[in-house]
């Protein structure tokens, strides 16, 4: 069975997540930093925007893509058989989703 | 299999392979990767408890001020750095920067150190060491 599925396309959705995760991180650098005080007033209200909110979710599962595909090559290269190999990507798979949902309904809440 | 094959000794005695310096950055990479996505869950939380309430806030400050956390949090950054650093090399080279062996070699080098110097120098500002 083929796992790791397109070469090519795992290829660039880690190269593409990974610019887009390095501009998010000096975007919230410079928010927080802008910040007069690191307070929860300040946290919420930056959170609570529309533009912040869509960014933080997009944020999120370009992070999400970029470990699966970096947990994914490790497991193939440290764990063998099928079977093994099933349960680690599904259980992976599995908590990444539930990482998702949960993050959503977080942001939702704001 | 060829017979051949089957009589070479095996010898895989980790501390007497001695990794190129562009192996320690890849290794590490693989492995600062491996423990952010196990901290994942933990980030999730924090940011969860951050927006909800002034109270729930101050709790997650006041974990960041605890020696312990401040401890992790410095590997942390050392992770991040190492992590980011060593990618945004992977980056140049697919641009076909920096692909000769003496500048892979050098730039492997400069990241590894960087990192070090990071942590070392957040260790002295957080804890005075």
């Amino acid at each position: 069975m083929n796992w790791r599925g397109d070469g090519m396309r795992s290829w660039l959705i880690q190269r593409v997540s990974a610019i887009f995760i390095i501009l998010y991180l000096i975007y919230l650098l410079f928010s927080v930093s802008g910040f007069i005080q690191l307070d929860y007033q300040n946290w919420h209200a930056w959170v609570s925007l529309t533009a912040n909110k869509v960014l933080i979710v997009l944020f999120f599962l370009s992070l999400l893509l970029h470990a699966w595909v970096g947990i994914r090559d490790v497991v193939l290269d440290y764990l063998h058989g099928f079977t093994t190999r099933f349960i680690a990507l599904t259980a992976i798979i599995g908590s990444m989703l539930a990482m998702a949902i949960w993050l959503l309904l977080i942001i939702i809440k704001v | 299999m060829p017979h051949h094959k089957t009589q070479r000794p095996v010898y895989l005695n980790l501390l007497k392979i001695k990794l190129p310096v562009t192996g320690i950055l890849s290794i590490l990479h693989r492995i600062t990767g491996v423990l952010m996505v196990i901290s994942l869950p933990f980030l999730v939380y924090l940011l969860d408890l951050s927006l909800r309430s002034q109270n729930d806030f101050k709790s997650v400050m006041d974990l960041f001020m605890h020696p312990v956390m401040k401890l992790l949090l410095s590997f942390y950054l050392w992770f991040l750095l190492h992590h980011l650093l060593a990618g945004i090399r992977y980056l140049l080279l697919d641009l076909d920067i920096g692909v000769e062996k003496s500048s892979a070699r050098r730039s492997a080098f400069v990241i590894n150190y960087l990192g070090l110097l990071l942590f070392a120098g957040v260790l002295y500002g957080v804890f005075g060491l």
